[in-house]
């Protein structure tokens, strides 16, 4: 395989991982984030600080996702009592602040990020499999996650979280396990990112990467594992094969997100769904 | 000996609106509770505070003499206080059956972090199924609620609150909606679970209904309570003729 081949499905592979994690939390619990990419920051920083500091690679990116899962649990638990358009602000907000934290703090590299983080040491084709069993787990985690009872008192939370409480479920619980393990997740894609490209700076981490993410999971079909997975990996290449993407990133995610709201409420995953059921109806 | 429920003087305001003013009620063990009352006496809102869902500034709730208010809603739906809503509000995401599947995982949610390991819902969905036959909607067992008719979703909210296997069954205008076989039938279904030792409290405006499967009725005015007793000494109250049933009764006498 080509350098160049074996990079891109690098990056499809952290980006499944990623579209995922912000999946458990959006898609499968119902609950926004305009701020993902900062669990995303906080598992890259922590796990290239620890191997730059000589630490090995495994322990370290496995560090990266307890911070994130940390700090996911209590903006978890300071966002409880906000809801959808608020949620959506909380998040946002939360996402800002990660920035100006690590844009201030000399120990973090400033603005100027951290550079010559070292190599995980697996070889390019090595690494590129270590990513692809990640994504792979995560995408078995999800369809695993849907089918048990988790999966179903998400969904209960997603559709009318009083309902939920009214029938004896603990709404709040099943809210933190959901930011647990979803930033957790980003603190995986973090920290693989990291030792990809090798070099981290707070704008790797700002609000376009949030959208970014977001679109993945909303043109997917909110909830849906396999259609997330699919535009993950397709949204994730565009910007390397068209350099206008790469430009213009807010302007056309926010076009895609908005037109799929508008559209096709869905995603692609409804999208598809229509379009077979529009046809079958033909046939028969 | 302790009522299995005792409301001890409710007040709640909503703005300037006094929804409950000290209204004290109690429910004994295996009681069938009528609570009735003209539109916005506050019967939802007395109910609403029972479950956790509204607050009050004074007075408090006891079940079984253990005070409840303070803990939150689903808390108290674990310690057995179930409600099924006036205004129905099914997972629109579900079928039929899954809303009370669900329901009825009540214990299998119970440690959150299990939840993970935890797959099989087959006696959940043989107990879902016999409640929905057992309040007629089983036809509907595989469809989503988003184009049922009310009178279907009514009952989704009773199967629902049943599937939790509550001490106390709140139910809120359970018979709005049906025609008047239906709403026989399904007061006919609720009288036997009464009669099965299920302690119950029905919100309704069926009089008819009422008077013929109630043990004890309280009722509400104006967030007042008016009254409380038998069904027959109820009604046969001037006071509360007037408030219930209006001017009607003095024009034809
Ligand atoms: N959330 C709320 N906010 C503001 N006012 C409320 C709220 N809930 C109830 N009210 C008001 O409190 C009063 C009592 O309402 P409630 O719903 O308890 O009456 P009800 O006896 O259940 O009436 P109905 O038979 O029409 O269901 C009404 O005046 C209503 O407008
Ligand atoms: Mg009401």
């Amino acid at each position: 395989m080509m350098a160049y081949e074996i990079s891109l499905l690098i990056v499809m592979g952290i980006s499944i991982t990623a579209g995922l994690s912000l999946n458990l939390i959006t898609g499968f619990c119902g609950q926004i984030s305009l701020g993902h990419a900062a669990f995303m920051g906080i598992g890259a920083y922590t796990s290239a600080l620890m191997t730059k500091n000589g630490l090995p690679f495994f322990p370290s990116l496995a560090a990266g996702m307890l911070t994130a899962g940390i700090a996911g649990i209590f903006v978890g638990l300071c966002s409880l009592r906000v809801r959808h358009d608020f949620l959506a602000i909380t998040t946002m907000g939360v996402g800002f602040l990660f920035l100006g934290i690590v844009r201030q703090q000399d120990a973090l590299g400033g603005e100027m990020g951290i550079s010559g983080i070292p190599d995980p040491g697996l070889g390019r084709i090595g690494f590129l499999l270590f990513v692809m069993g990640c994504a792979a787990l995560v995408v078995y985690l999800s369809l695993y996650m849907k089918r048990s009872w988790l999966g179903f008192a998400f969904d209960a939370v997603a559709d009318d979280e009083d309902t939920a409480g009214m029938l004896g479920l603990d709404v709040t619980q099943f809210k933190l396990i959901a930011f647990a393990i979803g930033t957790s997740l980003a603190g995986l894609a973090g920290g693989l990112y990291a030792h990809n490209i090798r070099f981290i700076d707070p704008d790797s981490f700002g609000f376009v990467e949030s959208i970014t993410v977001l679109s993945m999971v909303v043109i997917g079909g909110i909830g849906s594992v396999w259609g997330v997975v699919i535009a993950s990996a397709v949204l994730s290449v565009l910007p390397l094969w068209f350099q206008f993407i790469e430009d213009y990133k807010l302007l056309v995610y926010g076009l895609l997100l908005f037109s799929v709201m508008r559209f096709s409420p869905g995603g692609l995953s409804a999208l598809c769904f229509n379009i077979f059921s529009f046809f079958r109806k033909k046939l028969t | 000996m302790n009522h299995l429920l005792q409301v001890h003087s409710a007040t709640i305001q909503f703005g300037g609106v006094k929804a409950l003013q000290d209204v004290s009620f109690h429910l004994d063990q295996e009681d069938l509770l009528g609570l009735i009352g003209p539109n916005g006496a506050g019967k939802t809102t007395l109910m609403r505070y029972v479950t956790g869902i509204n607050d009050s500034k004074t007075g408090h709730v006891e079940l079984s003499g253990l005070k409840i208010s303070g803990l939150p809603v689903y808390q108290r739906v674990k310690l057995g206080i179930s409600m099924s809503q006036q205004l129905v509000r099914p997972f629109k995401s579900m079928s039929f059956l899954d809303n009370v599947v669900f329901a009825a995982g009540y214990h299998k949610t119970e440690k959150p972090w299990k939840t993970l390991f935890i797959k099989s819902r087959i006696q959940e969905k043989q107990r879902a199924l016999t409640l929905l036959e057992r309040l007629g909607i089983a036809d509907m067992a595989m469809e989503m609620p988003e184009k049922a008719p009310l009178g279907y979703l009514k009952r989704l909210e009773v199967a629902r609150a049943m599937a939790i296997d509550p001490k106390i069954l709140i139910l809120d205008e359970p018979l709005a909606g049906l025609n008047q076989r239906e709403a026989e039938k399904l007061a006919d279904t609720l009288s036997q679970l009464n009669q099965q030792g299920q302690s119950m409290i029905l919100i309704e405006h069926n009089l008819r209904e009422v008077m013929r499967i109630c043990s004890r009725l309280v009722v509400l005015d104006n967030g007042r309570l008016l009254a409380e007793g038998s069904p027959k000494s109820v009604l046969s109250q001037s006071h509360v003729q007037e408030a219930y049933l209006g001017k009607e009764l003095h024009v034809n006498p």
